[in-house]
């Protein structure tokens, strides 16, 4: 089954972040629902369809925080990556932390794209354009298996 | 030799005297008697002769082997013969104090005697190696007459003594040597514990700083984008509700965040600097400017900088991405530190001087006067207002500090209205 579903799975804790992140969407029109959660254990079982998850639209794009509660971002991706077909879900990593030991370890888990937050909205809004134009628009969907 | 045969031919000639005179006494005995008389005394005096001379070379030789018996004796080393059964022929008297046996102890004592009980074999193989290669030392633990042990080492070779080989063998008690060297091996076995501690100590702390590092770039960042993005927001939603102070107040804000976070990554930088391991390989100046040109090209588009490049730059051992870094901070420096309304003008070369690779930035900027020459490459070092130049005071040090830590040097020349030429050196590729 193709997913035609538009949404964006954001998983971040940060509840500044959160709101900084929507409203850079709102500044770049982008009309896809954003499901936000708040800790990496959510997110498997958002993934996953588990309860209270179970009815739950699978994403277009998760755009996945690495210092999480519970579960970290890298854990995550490595959960998501041993999947039947959940695995070609695109995961782009947005994160505070440019150290490279976190990047090397996002590509190695099977990231698809590393992205720094950058501290002024201003770079933020720029970056999410980017994001909307390359993620949303150009990029082609895989097929993926809704269970 | 040459004596005795001046004296033989001498006491010929007295022979002969004796003889004539003989002769002329005997005239009347015949020829043949004569004759006989004379063989007989020839042989006489020939007997006397080599019995005087065997006496003689006999109280030579008997004082020769009491000179070197003496010498045997009183030697300062331990001596010992014995023959290849391991049977003492004869000892000096060192060897006697050595051991604490009197003489005929000591001939009458068996190798399990002398020997430690675990050293024996050792002993065997030690004679077995003497016999094939006719020398050898050897160390070995030997004990005493009262039991007590202690290391020496012998130094054994082999002769003949009427056609039979015996063993010669010197005694050296190492005792001193071996205390020396097992308190050598204490020292640095205590001082391989000693660095291994400090190694794990510094190595903890480094991990400690490396999460130290994590948690400023992660956490601390974090409420800037707070700060930065709902001040941005309170200007951007709510601005017909403010007046123009309280925009000012937020602006304010947004500016003190957004330098806040260029500080906290230029330590970061300068942090991770100081910590990583940087081996140098062979790296291109070319593609090193080449990618700083890019990175900083909205600025030098923005400000309609003319720099210019001498190319090629040569191939230097360093590190790349420290080199962007360090380079990064010079350009964007040379284009920075104008008097107001001034396009930058910027010239990139590099000169070779006793395989060392100079490479030169130089502006034709505001000039740094001579006694702040040293000072602007310590951090958070500033020479200029905020407000005019804005900065953080790190950029230096990371291009000294970079420098150090690919073996080079940074340095500058510069007179106040005249421009700076910032140089770095660093070693030519493959030297």
């Amino acid at each position: 089954m193709v997913t035609n579903n538009h949404a964006i799975l954001l998983v971040e804790d940060d509840h500044n972040d959160v709101l900084l992140i929507k409203r850079a969407f709102q500044k770049v029109k982008i009309a896809n629902p954003i499901i936000v959660l708040n800790d990496g254990e959510q997110a498997i079982s958002y993934l996953a369809g588990r309860e209270p998850f179970v009815e739950r639209p699978l994403p277009m794009l998760v755009l996945l925080d690495l210092k999480l509660p519970r579960k970290s971002g890298h854990e995550v991706l490595e959960w998501l990556r041993q999947q039947q077909t959940l695995k070609r879900l695109p995961v782009v990593v947005l994160t505070a932390s440019s150290e490279s030991s976190d990047i090397n370890r996002a590509y190695d888990l099977g990231a698809n794209s590393y992205l720094v937050k950058p501290v002024t909205f201003d770079a933020l809004v720029e970056m999410v354009k980017t994001l909307n134009l390359y993620w949303l628009i150009l990029n082609r969907r895989a097929e993926i298996a809704n269970g | 030799m040459l004596n005795r045969n001046i004296l033989s031919r001498t006491r010929v000639e007295v022979i002969f005297v004796q003889l004539q005179q003989k002769k002329m006494r005997d005239e009347e005995k015949s020829k043949e008697q004569l004759l006989k008389e004379l063989i007989d005394l020839r042989r006489t005096v020939v007997t006397n002769d080599t019995e005087h001379r065997l006496r003689e070379e006999y109280s030579k030789v008997k004082e020769n082997e009491q000179k070197y018996y003496n010498l045997f004796q009183s030697s300062n080393d331990a001596i010992f013969i014995q023959d290849l059964n391991g049977r003492i022929l004869d000892v000096n008297q060192k060897l006697l104090s050595l051991f604490g046996y009197d003489r005929s102890e000591m001939i009458a004592a068996s190798m399990s005697d002398l020997v430690s009980a675990t050293e024996e074999s050792k002993y065997r193989s030690a004679l077995e190696s003497l016999v094939s290669d006719g020398a050898t030392i050897f160390e070995i633990d030997l004990r005493r007459k009262n039991g007590e042990p202690f290391p020496a080492e012998v130094s054994a070779s082999m002769f003949a003594v009427n056609g039979e080989k015996v063993v010669q063998g010197i005694v050296r008690n190492i005792s001193e040597r071996k205390r020396a060297e097992e308190e050598f091996r204490k020292y640095r076995k205590h001082l391989e514990a000693f660095v291994a501690q400090r190694t794990d100590q510094l190595e903890s702390a480094n991990k400690e700083l490396e999460s130290f590092a994590y948690s400023v770039s992660h956490d601390l960042r974090a409420p800037l984008r707070a700060m930065e993005g709902f001040a941005n927001a309170l200007l951007e939603d709510y601005a017909e509700k403010l007046d123009e102070t309280g925009k000012d107040y937020a602006r304010r804000v947004v500016s003190a965040a957004q330098h806040m976070d260029i500080l906290i990554q230029d330590l970061l930088a300068y942090s991770r600097l100081s910590r990583s391991a940087l081996k140098p390989n062979e790296v291109s100046l070319d593609s090193v400017l080449g990618e700083v040109m890019h990175q900083l090209s909205s600025d030098i588009q923005k400000i309609d900088a003319q720099i210019r490049v001498e190319r090629p730059l040569p191939e230097v051992m360093g590190d790349h991405a420290t080199l962007v870094q360090v380079l990064s901070n010079l350009l964007s420096n040379a284009i920075k530190f104008v008097e107001p309304g001034v396009k930058p003008k910027v010239n990139i070369r590099a000169e070779v001087v006793n395989n060392r690779v100079r490479l030169w930035v130089e502006d034709a900027g505001i000039g740094i006067a001579p006694e702040y020459h040293d000072r602007i490459f310590r951090i958070f070092e500033r020479l200029q207002g905020m407000e005019t130049y804005p900065g953080t005071g790190v950029g230096l040090a990371i291009v000294k500090k970079g420098l150090e830590r690919m073996g080079g040097k940074a340095g500058v020349e510069s007179v106040p209205g005249e421009g700076s030429k910032f140089w770095v050196e660093l070693r030519m590729r493959g030297l």
